[in-house]
């Protein structure tokens, strides 16, 4: 779990968002318990209220569900739940700016394919 | 714990022709951990002595559980004002106590004074081999030890700490923090914690009051808080019209660029541009944009 | 028990503690000269160690009392609660003052002869109680109220006490008999005053704790 909490913005929304990347990166797999509101709390050094905020958002969300006296568990499907909501945010979180960048540089259309099909050469490697 | 509410009403308090409170409302909900904050002379250590009954006040009222607070035995028991120790106080009475003897009144008034806690911070906090040093005659940050050692053993339902971590070095404000979230965990008792210093302050404050010009100015999760604002950031046309409709705090310009605090719905917020949206704030910057009253800075 | 009587009494067991081995100090040393068939120092002033008594008990309670009432308040103590824990340490403290001044006094007269005992062993025996009574009751005036016009009174209460003493001081160095004929004439005049005075402070002061205890 990535410990380190900004001070900008929202807390329990970092809660809820890193409890995501857990779940995307496979730290946490379906069915998995996932730490406790007491647990989260002493781990980061925040108020137990605001972890469970952050727990109960994705509770919403239907990415992680409550069992009764044992504690919280990533819902089946929230693997898959999470990484479509991601991947919708992905347009608007990354592909515009880095168009609206390459735009205001100057860079065509064509160079900017260029470059994404280079980047997905070097990751791959 | 408690369930009961303590409650001020169109608070008025005056010094001479100061006035320091100017009908102030405030209600403190059982459970929580309230940061207070304020700019110097907002009134802060007035409002908590008032809602302790330690100090007078001109106008107004204060209740817990509906039962006015002053010289009320049973409001009394369960609040306990930690004040700032400070070796600018009057020498002589109680700073001329011994840190044994300090703590001992404090065994005798606080009811629900817990001995055994109040001898591991102690010694946690390096205090034992200072028992019989007088309170005047420590240093800064030991002095501030002494007065969350106070506040964290009086196990009272409603605790007010005045600048607990004033003279505390980073490491010292990490455990008070700590220990403060630990025996909120244990006991869940009602903190309000009114200090200057806010970063690393990051997530412990549940709730957050703002004191400004004697009246509160927010009272509200500190999370709800904080997604209300954003620094918008580019050139100054684009700039402005993005803030249309949105509540702009501060501005600044240097030469085209322009910089500007808003306050709005997270809705209206995520509508923003991304390549203007410099991102959230943290509490201290949007303390400073609210009671900072607005400034236009302008670099030429 | 009430709190802050156990808080005061912390204090003021102390505080008397201190005064009973002061005069306990200087009626050995009375006691030694004595002995060696010498008047000194000790025995000389064995008979004023009521005046000790009376400095201690104008200066001590003022300067104590004071201060822990307003740090009781700092630890959430009513007023009510403070005035009566208070009253009660101060009653107290001045009957053991009056018990360690009539103590003194019946040692005087018994190890001392005659000529040396002077009248105000006798005089300020009861001074103590009445003056102990009086400044704490101001003082706690001037916490609970915190009004600046006590100050007369209290100036006032400690003139009239610290005059005496003067005139007493001055007479026992200077040779105590024509100063003393007219202090143990006055003496009757100077105790209902003292008694007049106390009285009326007390209730004074009784009222105005009771209109601020009842407000808001």
């Amino acid at each position: 779990m990535n410990e380190t909490l900004s001070d900008q913005g929202a807390i329990y929304l970092q809660i809820a968002h890193m409890i995501e990347d857990d779940i995307l990166r496979g730290i946490y797999r379906e069915e998995e318990q996932v730490p406790s509101t007491n647990e989260l709390a002493r781990a980061l050094r925040i108020n137990p209220a605001t972890a469970a905020k952050g727990i109960n958002l994705l509770v919403e969300q239907g990415i992680l569900y409550k069992r009764r006296g044992i504690g919280m568990f990533v819902a089946p499907g929230a693997g898959q739940a999470v990484r479509a909501s991601r991947q919708a945010a992905f347009y608007k979180r990354f592909v515009c700016p880095m168009v609206k960048e390459a735009a205001g540089l100057g860079l065509t259309v064509q160079q900017l394919n260029e470059m994404v099909a280079r980047a997905a050469e070097e990751v791959k490697q | 714990m408690s369930e009961e509410t303590l409650k001020a009403t169109r608070l008025c308090k005056s010094y001479g022709k100061k006035d320091v409170l100017r009908g102030l409302d405030l209600e403190l909900l059982p459970g929580c951990i309230y940061g207070l904050i304020g700019r110097n002379g907002a009134g802060k250590t007035t409002l908590l002595s008032i809602l302790t009954a330690q100090n007078t006040w001109d106008e107004g009222n204060v209740t817990l559980g509906g039962e006015p607070v002053w010289e009320n035995r049973h409001a009394l028991d369960q609040l306990c004002f930690a004040r700032e120790l400070s070796p600018a106080l009057k020498t002589g009475g109680a700073n001329a106590l011994r840190v044994k003897d300090y703590l001992r009144a404090a065994a005798i008034y606080y009811p629900n004074w817990d001995e055994p806690y109040a001898e591991r911070l102690l010694k946690e906090f390096g205090l034992d081999q200072e028992r019989k040093t007088r309170v005047d005659k420590l240093s800064k940050g030991m002095m501030s030890m002494v007065t969350i050692t106070l506040a964290l053993a009086s196990r009272a339902p409603f605790t007010f700490l005045d600048e607990p971590v004033a003279g505390l070095d980073v490491v010292a404000r990490e455990r008070f923090y700590q220990l403060l979230l630990e025996d909120y965990g244990e006991t869940g008792r009602t903190f309000v914690v009114s200090t200057h210093i806010l970063d690393e302050t990051n997530g412990v404050f549940e709730r957050v009051v703002i004191l400004d010009e004697g009246k509160v100015l927010e009272n509200t999760p500190t999370d709800s808080l904080l997604e209300q604002f954003r620094l918008v950031d580019g050139p100054a046309e684009a700039v402005e019209a993005a803030c249309t409709g949105l509540k702009v705090l501060s501005r600044e310009t240097l030469g085209r660029r322009l910089s500007c605090v808003v306050r709005g719905t997270p809705e209206q917020l995520a509508a923003l541009p991304a390549e203007l949206d410099a991102g959230a704030l943290n509490l201290q910057k949007v303390f400073v944009a609210l009671c900072g009253h607005g400034e236009v800075l302008n670099h030429e | 028990m009430n709190k802050t009587l156990r808080y005061f009494s912390l204090w003021y067991l102390q505080a008397v503690g201190v005064i009973a081995a002061a005069c306990a100090g200087f009626a050995v040393g009375a006691l030694l000269e004595i002995r060696n068939s010498s008047a000194g120092l000790f025995s000389t002033y064995l008979a004023s160690a009521p005046f000790m008594v009376l400095l201690l008990s104008l200066i001590m309670p003022y300067t104590l009392s004071r201060s822990y009432a307003e740090e009781a308040l700092c630890f959430g103590a009513a007023r009510r609660e403070i005035f009566r824990g208070l009253e009660t340490a101060t009653l107290l403290y001045a009957l053991v003052m009056l018990a360690v001044c009539m103590a003194g006094d019946r040692l005087a007269h018994q190890i001392l002869p005659p000529e040396e005992l002077n009248f105000s062993s006798q005089f300020t025996a009861s001074l103590p109680l009445l003056f102990a009574l009086l400044l704490f009751l101001c003082q706690l005036g001037l916490l609970l109220g915190r009004t600046r016009h006590l100050w007369y009174l209290v100036a006032a209460v400690i003139a009239v006490p610290l005059a005496a003493l003067a005139f007493l001081i001055g007479a026992l160095f200077l040779g105590y008999e024509e100063p003393s004929l007219a202090l143990v004439q006055a003496r009757p005049v100077l105790v209902a005053a003292s008694l007049l005075l106390a009285a009326g402070t007390a209730v004074w002061f009784r009222s105005k704790v009771a209109r601020m205890v009842v407000r808001r």
